[in-house]
């Protein structure tokens, strides 16, 4: 069945192997990402995004996690491909970028051999000319005097340079597909915007696929054209950035959006708190993943698990009851305050 | 984009300031440079040891017995006439040559199964089991049961005591590599396509080297104590090679009369071992970026 779309994940499931048991870590998750758009992947701590991009990339531990189902790219899949192909596949057609500057780059080498490397692993160039394409990377990605920069090492760069280093690294050899990992958490907001508008003019200049994971919601608006909301393993709503902020339609979204402080609004009032807290993997709640936190649960909520439906031409949302949730009365439907 | 020769002019310029900076440091550092100059002074000894001694060590004199430091000779002589300076001088070159060699050993041993003992955790269970065979036992008594199955030369000396610290090397190694095996770049690195191998030697070992040389010092100090030891017990260096240990141990039974035939040897192992003990704690400190004074 030939695919149009660059990365296709079908029914995604990660378990992992631990002495209680095995622990189901993302359970079913189907979505797509595309030439030049980027895709938002956001959840809490623990919702298993960053355990779904490393099984892109085939990072996990083989012998104690197992991953089923399939993920697409470019017409193979990726977790039946050995090693060696996996090999040539990241930092290929396929790079990542982490979250922690500070300890993504080897402490003892210059920031030009790590981006010589990168490239000598997999294009058959000499070090010169790896290095000349070093320079090109680090021109590319916006750190000036690149020529003097090629010999310094990690420590003397700041934290936003060195993110900029990471993504030099991650597209010296030209992927298709960037997954990055929470890319500016670790940034301060100023950099983080110089950051985020890097990655998307490099998008647009590679025509790049990128899997954008966060748990923030302000970086997903400023940058994603699609989004997708993990809660305990599973896709609980799907959308286009627009619909996914003026209609949200689970329950956990809304809360999720009616957290966000509004710095212009009543300081006086108290924040929203989506109750409860997620629970752990070996006490998954039977039913909807969600209902002992959700103020709209039924019995029916509590009993069956609901299925990733329609709810429009690019939204899809896992819930028994958002059409009523959206009917609702005005208490109910004002799920997000717009200001 | 040519501004090639001022932008060169300056890399030149930072690293030589770089070089001074690195300089300056080891010279502050007093403990570095004292045991760094006395380990340069007993390496000359140990080198030049035919033109230092003034004697041949193995010549018996009768005429010459147990003789208090003098003129002719520097450090006395023993109870056979043999003129203790120059013995004390190719002991100290028996000494070098041992903790070096057993410290060049263990260090390469050490490292390689170190770094793939935390690397692949199936062959670590398997290392690691024999690893604390050999540390349960006591590193005198382990090296003795070597001796006594090997047979009693210098050579084989340096393989039981190499065998004997290998292990302590691995495990440092093993530990340092395991915290480094867990950080972002490595997992950066496989993400980037990089293989085992490479990541093994290219990344992971350089990161261990501080804690490599440090340990090299270490065990090169040990290697001396336990080699004289052997001696000492008459199952190290044989008579009438001279060794530091051997001659304390012919020194034992006149110790009332010829108490210098203790002592000096004494001294100098007492010396070179500080010396060690020196510059591996001002390495250590030199190389540890935490410790920053």
């Amino acid at each position: 069945m030939k695919s149009d779309h660059l990365l296709q994940v079908t029914n995604l499931k990660i378990t992992f192997k631990t002495e209680e048991g095995n622990l189901t870590a993302v359970n079913g998750v189907t979505f797509h990402v595309d030439h030049g758009e980027i895709v938002g992947l956001v959840g809490e701590s623990g919702c298993g995004k960053s355990v779904t991009s490393e099984s892109i990339l085939g990072l996990l531990d083989k012998k104690r996690t197992r991953c089923e189902g399939e993920i697409r790219y470019k017409d193979r899949n990726l977790l039946e491909l050995s090693e060696d192909r996996m090999r040539e596949i990241r930092g290929n057609e396929i790079s990542m970028i982490f979250q922690d500057p500070m300890s993504s780059l080897n402490p003892v080498f210059t920031i030009g051999d790590q981006i010589a490397e990168a490239i000598m692993i997999h294009q058959k160039v000499n070090r010169k000319e790896a290095l000349n394409r070093a320079v090109e990377m680090l021109r590319l990605t916006g750190i000036p005097s690149p020529e003097t920069r090629i010999r310094e090492y990690p420590h003397q760069l700041s934290g936003g340079m060195r993110q900029r280093v990471m993504i030099a690294l991650a597209l010296s050899c030209r992927p298709s597909l960037l997954i990055a990992d929470e890319p500016t958490t670790a940034l301060d907001v100023t950099i983080q915007n110089q950051i985020l508008e890097l990655i998307k003019s490099l998008k647009e200049e590679l025509n790049m696929g990128v899997l954008l994971i966060t748990h923030d919601l302000g970086v997903v608006a400023e940058t994603c054209s699609r989004v997708l909301v993990m809660y305990l393993g599973q896709i609980i709503e799907e959308a286009d950035v627009e619909s996914l902020f003026e209609t949200p339609l689970h329950p956990y979204t809304q809360g999720l959006l009616k957290s966000v402080p509004q710095p212009d609004g009543d300081r006086g009032r108290r924040l929203h708190v989506i109750k409860g807290t997620v629970p752990s993997l070996d006490k998954i709640p039977q039913g909807c993943r969600f209902a002992p936190r959700c103020e709209y649960a039924t019995d029916k909520c509590r009993q069956q698990d609901p299925e990733l439906e329609a709810a429009g031409s690019s939204h899809r949302v896992r819930c028994w009851h958002y059409k009523e949730i959206m009917e609702g009365g005005t208490g109910r439907a004002a799920a997000y305050e717009s200001n | 984009m040519e501004a090639k020769p001022m932008e060169t002019q300056s890399i030149n310029q930072i690293m030589k300031a770089r070089r001074k900076l690195v300089i300056r440091r080891m010279l502050g550092n007093h403990a570095l440079l004292f045991g760094m100059l006395i380990l340069i002074l007993f390496g000359v000894i140990a080198i030049f040891a035919p033109l230092i001694a003034t004697h041949d060590p193995y010549a018996i004199d009768a005429t010459a017995r147990l003789q208090p430091p003098n003129a002719e000779h520097l450090f006395g002589t023993d109870k056979l006439g043999r003129d203790l300076f120059s013995r004390i001088v190719y002991g100290t070159q028996s000494s070098m040559i041992v903790g070096f060699s057993v410290a060049l050993l263990s260090s390469f041993f050490g490292l390689i199964i170190g770094l793939y003992s935390a690397y692949y955790q199936t062959l670590d269970h398997v290392l690691m089991r024999i690893v604390d065979g050999l540390m349960a036992f006591p590193a005198i008594l382990l090296a003795i049961a070597i001796m006594a199955a090997m047979g009693q030369n210098i050579f084989n000396v340096t393989i039981a005591l190499s065998i004997v610290m290998t292990p302590v090397v691995a495990r440092v190694i093993r530990s340092t590599a395991l915290v480094i095996k867990e950080q972002t770049y490595i997992e950066a690195l496989r993400a980037l396509g990089a293989g085992s191998l490479r990541i093994i030697w290219k990344h992971v070992a350089p990161n261990t080297i501080s804690q490599l040389i440090v340990q090299f010092t270490y065990v090169f100090a040990i290697s001396i104590i336990i080699e004289a030891s052997l001696s000492f017990l008459g199952v190290g260096i044989p008579a009438p090679e001279p060794s530091w240990g051997n001659i304390i141990y012919e020194g034992k039974e006149v110790i009332y009369q010829s108490w210098w035939m203790t002592v000096i040897p004494g001294a100098f192992i007492v010396l070179s071992v500080l010396a060690l003990n020196l510059f591996g704690d001002g390495l250590r400190d030199l190389l540890d970026p935490h410790a920053r004074k």
